[in-house]
C-alpha cells in the first residue's frame, strides 16, 4: 500500500460527536441483535418439543393483554429513542414506558400465579422457560428506565448529551420485540 | 455535558480511608449471598432441608456476584453515576493498587485479564497435576471415588477453556494492545469493559468451589442429562461459566466496536494490524455463539433446578449435545484465530521482512470463522447416521485450507528473511509445530471410520491439548515476551527465555505425544482406574508432566522477574512498525500524546520502508503546553 500525505485529524470520536453516537448505536444494535440468538434457540426448542401445540390452560386474554401492554410501551419507547437521536428530551414519556412495561410483567405474573400451565408437562417447561427469559430481559430494561428517570432528577436536559435516554429506550424496544415474539410463538403459532 | 441541577459537586477531596476494593468485594459478595439465599429460603421454604438449597444457592450466587462487582468499585464508578447521583470516585492513574479495583483504562483492564488468566492457568494446572498423580496407578489412590476425579477433570477443563483460553488473548492482549495498535486513545465502552474484567475471578472462584455443593461429573461440557443426576455442585459450574462467558461477550462487543469506530485516521481496513483482524473475526464468532451457549446452559440449569425434562430420555438427549457442540467447535476457533493472527504479527517483525500474502492471511482468518460453524457435528459421529456424517467430515477437512493460509503467510514471510531467533519467535515456531501436530491428528478424527475407533480415548485428549495448549499457551507466552518491553518498559533475559521455552517444548511434546500412543493402546478418557497393562506408560507420562508443570512455573517466575527487575528496554527493541511501538513504554493513560495518523502499510520492511505512524507536530506541541499548565496530581477520570 502506498504512502499518502497527512490529512487533518477529524475522524476520531473525540472530535466528532456524530461518530461517537454512531459508535454507541452500533454497540447497542450489536447487543440487541446478539440477544435474538437465545430467542432462536428457544423457538427451536418450542417446536422441537411441543410442535404447534398450545395448552388450552393458557389464558389467551391475559397473554394478549400482556403483549399489548408491551407493544404500546415499545411504541412510546421508540418515539423517545428517535426524538432523543435528534436531541429532544422526552424523559417524562419514559414513565409511560415504565408503567406499561410493569403492567405487562404484572399480567404475566398473574398468569404464572394461577399455575394453570403445569411446569411438569412439556408445554409448561417451554412456556416457563421462554417467558422466564422475557421477564429477565424486561427486569434489566426496567432498571435501565429507572436509571434514566433518576438521572433526570439530578441533571438538566442537554441536547448534546441524550445518548443515555436513547440507549435505554432503544434497549427497551429490543426487549419489547423479544417479548412480543415470545407471545406470538407461545400463544398463537 | 449535562448540567447538574443541585449544587455543583464538591471538588474531589482526599480519598476517605476505605476497605481495599477486592476485600470489600468479598465482603459485599458474602452479604449478597446471605441476603438472597435467606430470602429464597423464606419465600420458598423446604422444611427439613439445609439453609443452602439448590434454588437458594443459585439466587444467592446472583447476589454474591452483584455484591462482588459493586464492591470492587462498580458502585462508585458506574452505579451511582448511572442513576445520576454524584460520585466521589477517582480513578488512580498510577500505582499497583489500580490493578486491584474497577478501572476504565484498557491497559489496566488488559493486565487484570492477563492476571486472572494466569491465576486460572495455575489453578487448573495444579489440578492437572493431581489428575496425573491419580493416573500413575491403575486404581483409585488420592481420589476416593471416581466422581471426585471427574469433578477435578471438569474443573480443570472449565477453568482452562473459559477463563484462560477465552481470556488471555481476547480479554488480555485484546484489551491492552488492540486500541494502541489501531492508534486509538481508548476503547468504545470502557465502563462496561471495567466491569467485565471482574467477572473472570468471580467465575473462576464459582467453578473452583463448586464441589462445596457436591461433586459433578460432566467435564467442561455440562452434559445433560448426566448433569441433572449430579449433586448441586453442577449449579456452580453453570453459574460460573455464565459469568465467564458474559465477560468474553463484553470483550467481543467492546473490541468489535472499538475497531470499527476508533481507528486512527489513515488506519484503513487494508492497513489494520493482523491481530486486530483476528479480534474482529473472533469477536463476531463470540457475539453469535456465546449467547447460544448461554441460553443452552440456562436450560441445563433449569433442567437440574426445577427440574425440567428437556434433555432426559422423555425429552431429547441428543439436543443438548447438538446445542453444546454448535458452540463447542466454534469455541476452538475462538481460541485459535487470534493465535494465527499473532503468528503473522510477530513473524514479519522478527524476520524484518514484509508480510507475505497479507490479504490471504486475512482471508484465511475470515474463512476459518465462517467454516467453524459447519464442522461441529464431528464431535457426535458416534451418534449420527452415515448420511449426516458426510457433510461434517467434508467441512472438517476443508477448514484445514484457510488454516493453511496462516501457515503459508508465516512461512512465506520467513522465506529468505533475516530471522532473529528471539524468545517470542522461538515460541511462535514451537506453537506452529504444535498446532500442526494437533491439526494432523485432527484429520484422523475427521475421518468417520477412524473417529469411531478413537472416540473418547486419550488420542482425542492428546489432539486437543496440542491444539489448545500448543496454540494459545505457546503463542500467549510469545505475546508476553514480545510485548513485555512495551507493557513494563523492561526486557527479559534472552538466555532464560530461550532455555525455558526449549524446556517447555520438550516436556510438552514428551507428555502429550504419548497421549496418542496411550489412546491407540486403549486408554479411555474419564476414567481414574484402567487396565493394568497401561500403568507403566501412564506412570512415565505423569513423571514427565510434573516436569512440564515446573517448566510452566519457571516461565511465570521469569516473566515476573523481568517485569519487576529486568533491564530497561529500548523504546522499540524489535524495530517493529505497528503503532504501539510509536509511544512510550509503558504507554501513557491515553496511549499517545496526540492523535496519531497512519500514513502507510504497517508490514513493509526493507529499502522501501516508509514511516507508517505520524504524530502531528503542532498538536504535540499544544499537548505539551497543556500538560505544563495542568496542576500536578492528575485529574479525576470521568
Amino acid at each position: 500500500m502506498s504512502s499518502r500525505p497527512v490529512s487533518p485529524v477529524t475522524e476520531t470520536i473525540e472530535k466528532n460527536p456524530v461518530l461517537r453516537r454512531k459508535m454507541n448505536r452500533f454497540g447497542m444494535s450489536m447487543f440487541i441483535l446478539s440477544q435474538v440468538i437465545p430467542l432462536i434457540v428457544l423457538i427451536d426448542v418450542r417446536y422441537l418439543f411441543v410442535g404447534l401445540y398450545v395448552s388450552p390452560h393458557l389464558d389467551q386474554g391475559v397473554g394478549l393483554a400482556s403483549a399489548l401492554f408491551m407493544l404500546l410501551s415499545m411504541v412510546v419507547a421508540w418515539q423517545v429513542k428517535t426524538r432523543a437521536a435528534r436531541g429532544e428530551d422526552l424523559t417524562p414519556r419514559l414513565k409511560w414506558v415504565l408503567l406499561l412495561g410493569a403492567l405487562a410483567l404484572l399480567a404475566l405474573f398473574y398468569q404464572w400465579s394461577w399455575r394453570l400451565v403445569s411446569p411438569a408437562d412439556r408445554f409448561g417447561e417451554v412456556y416457563y422457560t421462554m417467558t422466564g427469559f422475557a421477564v429477565f430481559y424486561a427486569v434489566v430494561g426496567l432498571v435501565g428506565l429507572l436509571s434514566a428517570l433518576s438521572r433526570a432528577r439530578f441533571q438538566l436536559p442537554d441536547p448534546d448529551d441524550t445518548w443515555h435516554l436513547e440507549a435505554v429506550s432503544y434497549l427497551w424496544t429490543g426487549i419489547g420485540l423479544i417479548w412480543v415474539l415470545t407471545y406470538v410463538v407461545l400463544f398463537l403459532i | 455535558m449535562a448540567q447538574v441541577v443541585s449544587a455543583p459537586a464538591p471538588a474531589p477531596q482526599a480519598r476517605r480511608a476505605q476497605w481495599p476494593p477486592v476485600l470489600r468485594g468479598f465482603l459485599w459478595a458474602a452479604i449478597g449471598f446471605v441476603v438472597l439465599n435467606t430470602i429464597v429460603d423464606i419465600v420458598d421454604p423446604f422444611r427439613g432441608h439445609p439453609f443452602v438449597t439448590g434454588p437458594s444457592a443459585t439466587l444467592g450466587w446472583v447476589g454474591a456476584v452483584v455484591g462482588w462487582l459493586l464492591g470492587v468499585g462498580v458502585w462508585e464508578g458506574v452505579a451511582l453515576p448511572l442513576f445520576g447521583y454524584p460520585s466521589r470516585w477517582i480513578e488512580p492513574s498510577t500505582g499497583w493498587r489500580r490493578y486491584f479495583a474497577y478501572s476504565t483504562d484498557h491497559k489496566v483492564i488488559g493486565l487484570q485479564y492477563l492476571g486472572s488468566a494466569m491465576g486460572g492457568f495455575l489453578i487448573a494446572g495444579l489440578i492437572a497435576m493431581f489428575m496425573r498423580i491419580e493416573l500413575m496407578s491403575d486404581h483409585l489412590t488420592i481420589f476416593h471415588y471416581p466422581t471426585n476425579y471427574l469433578t477435578a477433570v471438569g474443573i480443570h477443563g472449565t477453568i482452562m477453556m473459559f477463563s484462560v483460553a477465552n481470556v488471555a488473548l481476547l480479554g488480555g492482549f485484546g484489551n491492552y494492545m488492540v486500541p494502541i495498535m489501531i492508534g486509538a486513545r481508548g476503547t468504545a465502552f470502557p465502563k462496561l469493559s471495567g466491569i467485565s474484567a471482574w467477572l473472570v475471578p468471580a467465575g473462576i472462584l464459582s467453578v473452583l468451589f463448586s464441589p462445596l455443593l457436591g461433586a459433578w461429573t460432566t467435564g467442561w461440557r455440562g452434559y445433560q442429562p448426566l448433569a441433572s443426576q449430579d449433586p448441586n455442585g453442577i449449579l456452580f459450574y453453570y453459574l460460573g461459566v455464565a459469568a465467564l462467558t458474559t465477560s468474553t461477550f463484553i470483550v467481543a462487543l467492546n473490541m468489535v466496536t472499538t475497531i470499527m469506530f476508533r481507528r486512527a485516521p489513515g488506519m484503513t481496513w487494508g492497513r489494520l494490524p493482523l491481530f486486530a483482524w483476528g479480534q474482529v473475526t473472533v469477536g463476531l464468532l463470540v457475539l453469535i455463539w456465546i449467547p447460544e451457549i448461554q441460553a443452552t446452559f440456562v436450560m441445563g440449569l433449569l433442567e437440574k433446578l426445577v427440574p425440567f425434562n428437556f434433555f432426559t430420555a422423555t425429552g431429547s438427549v441428543l439436543s443438548y449435545l447438538e446445542l453444546f457442540w454448535i458452540f463447542g467447535h466454534p469455541e476452538v476457533y475462538i481460541i485459535a484465530v487470534p493465535v494465527f493472527a499473532l503468528w503473522n504479527e510477530i513473524i514479519p517483525v522478527m524476520s524484518q521482512k514484509s508480510l507475505f500474502a497479507r490479504e490471504w492471511a486475512v482471508i484465511g482468518l475470515v474463512f476459518v470463522m465462517l467454516l467453524s460453524g459447519l464442522v461441529w457435528a464431528h464431535h457426535l459421529f458416534t451418534n449420527m447416521r452415515n448420511s449426516e456424517i458426510l457433510p461434517f467430515a467434508f467441512f472438517t477437512e476443508m477448514i484445514s485450507i484457510p488454516t493453511g493460509f496462516a501457515y503459508m503467510a508465516a512461512i512465506g514471510t520467513m522465506w529468505k528473511g533475516r530471522v532473529r531467533l528471539t524468545t517470542p519467535m522461538l515460541l511462535v515456531l514451537m506453537s506452529m509445530f504444535n498446532f500442526l501436530i494437533g491439526g494432523l491428528t485432527g484429520v484422523f478424527l475427521a475421518d468417520p471410520v477412524v473417529n469411531l475407533q478413537l472416540h473418547d480415548t486419550f488420542w482425542v485428549v492428546g489432539h486437543f491439548h496440542y491444539t489448545v495448549i500448543g496454540s494459545i499457551v505457546f503463542t500467549g507466552l510469545a505475546a508476553v515476551y514480545y510485548w513485555l518491553p512495551k507493557m513494563s518498559g523492561r526486557m527479559y533475559s534472552e538466555f532464560w527465555g530461550k532455555f525455558l521455552a526449549i524446556t517447555l517444548f520438550i516436556f510438552f511434546n514428551a507428555t502429550f505425544s504419548q497421549f496418542f500412543l496411550l489412546g491407540l493402546h486403549g486408554m479411555n478418557r474419564w476414567v481414574p482406574a484402567y487396565p493394568a497393562y497401561l500403568q507403566p506408560m501412564n506412570f512415565e507420562v505423569s513423571i514427565i508432566s510434573f516436569f512440564l508443570g515446573l517448566a510452566f512455573a519457571g516461565q511465570f517466575v521469569h516473566i515476573i522477574w523481568a517485569w519487576v527487575k529486568g533491564p530497561k528496554a529500548a523504546d522499540n527493541p524489535w524495530d517493529a512498525r505497528t503503532p504501539e511501538w510509536f509511544t512510550a513504554s509503558p504507554p501513557p493513560r491515553e496511549n499517545f500524546p496526540v492523535q496519531p495518523e497512519i500514513v502507510s502499510s504497517l508490514y513493509i520492511y526493507g529499502a522501501q520502508q516508509p514511516v507508517a505512524v505520524q504524530l502531528p507536530a503542532e498538536e504535540e506541541l499544544a499537548a505539551a503546553r497543556d500538560e505544563s499548565l495542568e496542576p500536578e496530581g492528575g485529574s479525576p477520570h470521568e
